[in-house]
């Protein structure tokens, strides 16, 4: 997993413009990646789901069944990356595509560099290594707890099931409660990309979160928007 | 305030419209109808049916008469009767008119019909009334009185009887007329009006302007031309949006052949390991069909999609800083920069489409660096002029000539003579830019600053 090595890295690629793929699997091969390319939204599902992939490019416009469906069953199942490809400034598409868990997306036509680029952010992200302090491998907050290793989660002792964006940013939100962590810093954790202008993939990922962790048991908020600024975990008591 | 300046515009016409003609021709066709009735009543109408009339009449006889017994008890000489209002004329008893020389036939056959009346009655033929005979004694001598009123008089007196007795009757008719002259001028041009409006919201791109229902339901002519006009800005719209679509559809349609283009150049260039002049040409080339498309899809959604768009505050001075910076670092590469010079203090915040305007903006800025030369800075400003934001943006570039500045804004308008050998733009930013700023109410010229050029952007912030 934390290798970058030759066709060490296997990508489905979900798209139903066959020459394209034709053309995005050897140039990505070119570039480390061994690529399977299917292209309707059911076959992508099973080959999502078959656990031979590391990583999903996923277009919005699918024949069968189309992206949106496809990574609501996706989800259903597994927590696998997932780049969503979505038509330029089509900002509904893109806000679909994350709320449905999406991790990042990439408008099209893309440049092939940004893709190769895109790809290698999501999976590199937070693996530089945390300084484990004391040989602690979980992090504690009211009744969630986040470990470190397999990067599992629960809340109130019931597994949390969250992607791996959000497990990033409820990590870094955790790790400094009650502390603001700017959207750039936040953006730069999870995405492991430069925010943009007007750019909301982290807001609704931090939105995401917030519908999975609900409320504390007394009704309190857990996590503060700071409106235009960034995000904090409020302390709890 | 706009609210109650046009609630003022609809209560007041306009000097020049046309409800006013209407309603003048109209109110003036009834005062003359009502006129003339009066007129043709006071000549034709025979006073022995009138009650209030005829009392007058004989009551000014009798008045006459002892007027002339008073003035005879004076002096011995017989009077000529000579009151003001009427004609009278004094007979002795055998049927000599004394006095008077001009006697008219009306009077000759009312006096033959009435003079063996005991009593003071009333005859009226042809327009002329004659009322008598009035028995009076002068120095002892019988004789029989009559009072004449010819047409003109009879007009005159009748006139002067209504507007004193009847003063209400008449203030009612002018206002009741004046009333329907009113609702009838209203009638037809509020019509009128409303299809106005509808063409004016039209021209100025509103695609979905009709006339009002209340109109097009009328089944006159106006109606008719109502539904006819609701029928042709059905007609542009869907001409406009046909054409908008093809624009669109064609631009979709072309990013995937060049997405399969750019990733076939970045193969070919792996399989060719001499880095060849041709493709950088080639790359250079889908950059700018890249970029030319995006605009075009970028340039047709801001013109259709900017109402439901989610508007949110902007702190400006905070959207101009991250599109100068990211100008700069895109200048400084050409040897050129952008800088941002505000002089504000307070934060100047507007509700928009982010977005949208940071793209206009954004433009803008790109379009300067394009032009100013190397060594110099695009300039950019924001100040506060009462209640509107006003962003300046200036290059060090040539310029552009006086009569073009216009139409800078116009979709693929070019300047060759000046512009035409450094222009690697789309020809859409200064265009987007333009639709961007209109949707948010504001206005965008552009200046010469010699050297350079200076756009202006004003926006209005909002109560």
């Amino acid at each position: 997993m934390t290798t970058t090595g030759k066709n060490n890295t296997r990508l489905l690629l979900i798209d139903d413009d066959i020459e394209l793929c034709e053309l995005l699997v050897e140039y990505l091969a070119t570039e480390g990646f061994s690529v399977v390319a299917v292209h309707d939204g059911e076959a992508g599902v099973d080959a999502a789901l078959s656990g031979n992939h590391d990583m999903v490019l996923l277009d919005v416009t699918l024949p069968i069944l189309n992206g949106f469906e496809a990574l609501r069953q996706i989800r259903q199942r597994s927590n696998i990356p997932v780049l969503m490809l979505t038509a330029r400034g089509d900002d509904v598409d893109r806000i679909i595509g994350l709320e449905i868990g999406a991790d990042d997306y990439l408008p099209k036509p893309y440049n092939h560099r940004e893709l190769v680029a895109r790809i290698k952010a999501i999976l590199r992200r937070g693996q530089t290594p945390v300084p484990v302090k004391g040989g602690v491998r979980t992090l504690q907050i009211d009744d969630i707890a986040l470990n470190l290793a397999n990067r599992e989660a629960t809340i109130a002792d019931e597994p949390l099931e969250l992607t791996a964006t959000e497990f990033l940013v409820l990590k870094s939100l955790i790790e400094r409660a009650g502390e603001l962590i700017s959207r750039d810093d936040l953006t730069q954790i999870a995405l492991n990309r430069k925010l943009t202008l007007y750019d909301r993939a982290i807001d609704m990922h931090v939105s995401n979160v917030r519908k999975k962790i609900g409320a504390r048991p007394d009704g309190s908020q857990r996590i503060k928007t700071v409106r235009g600024s960034g995000y904090f975990y409020i302390l709890p008591g | 305030m706009g609210l109650r300046l046009t609630i003022l515009r609809q209560m007041f016409w306009p000097r020049h419209s046309i409800i006013w003609k209407i309603f003048l021709w109209f109110w003036l066709t009834m005062i003359a109808m009502l006129v003339t009735l009066f007129l043709a009543f006071a000549v034709t109408a025979d006073p022995s049916g009138f009650l209030s009339e005829r009392r007058a009449l004989i009551r000014e006889l009798q008045l006459a008469a002892r007027k002339m017994e008073f003035i005879t008890r004076q002096s011995a000489h017989l009077p000529i009767p000579h009151f003001p209002g009427s004609g009278y004329f004094l007979f002795d008893l055998e049927g000599n008119i004394l006095g008077s020389a001009i006697i008219t036939e009306e009077l000759i056959a009312a006096y033959n019909d009435t003079r063996e009346r005991t009593s003071p009655t009333i005859s009226f033929q042809r327009g002329v009334l004659v009322v008598g005979p009035q028995h009076i004694t002068l120095n002892s001598e019988p004789y029989e009185l009559y009072l004449t009123k010819e047409i003109p008089v009879l007009v005159h007196w009748r006139v002067q009887h209504v507007l004193a007795s009847h003063w209400p009757l008449v203030i009612l008719a002018l206002g009741v007329s004046f009333l329907l002259s009113v609702l009838l001028a209203q009638y037809l041009v509020g019509a009128v009006r409303n299809l106005q409006r509808a063409s004016r919201k039209l021209a100025h791109g509103h695609l979905d302007a009709r006339v009002d229902s209340k109109v097009t339901r009328r089944r006159d002519e106006l109606g008719e031309l109502a539904r006819d006009f609701d029928h042709m800005a059905e007609q542009v719209g869907s001409l406009m949006l046909a054409k908008e679509r093809l624009l669109r559809d064609v631009s979709h349609e072309l990013r995937s052949p060049l997405t399969r283009l750019q990733i076939s150049l970045a193969l070919a260039r792996r399989k060719i390991s001499d880095d060849l002049a041709e493709h950088d040409r080639i790359e250079r080339e889908i950059g700018r069909l890249d970029q030319l498309i995006s605009q075009i899809i970028k340039f047709s959604r801001m013109q259709h999609t900017a109402t439901n768009m989610p508007r949110e505050t902007v702190v400006l001075e905070n959207m101009l800083k991250k599109l100068v910076d990211d100008g700069n670092f895109e200048a400084k590469a050409r040897g050129r920069a952008v800088v941002f010079k505000t002089k504000v203090r307070e934060k100047i915040k507007l509700v928009a489409v982010p977005e949208f305007l940071a793209s206009g903006v954004e433009n803008i800025i790109r379009n300067g660096i394009r032009f100013t030369p190397e060594g110099t800075a695009v300039e950019v400003s924001l100040n506060r002029d009462h209640n509107t934001a006003v962003i300046h943006i200036r290059d060090y570039g040539p310029g552009v000539p006086e009569d073009a500045l216009t139409d800078l804004f116009e979709p693929f308008f070019r300047v060759d003579e000046t512009r035409g050998k450094e222009n690697n733009g789309t020809g859409l930013g200064m265009a987007i830019a333009s639709t961007a700023v209109t949707q948010h109410s504001g206005t965008i010229i552009a200046q010469n600053a010699h050297p350079g050029l200076e756009v202006t952007i004003r926006l209005p912030l909002g109560s």
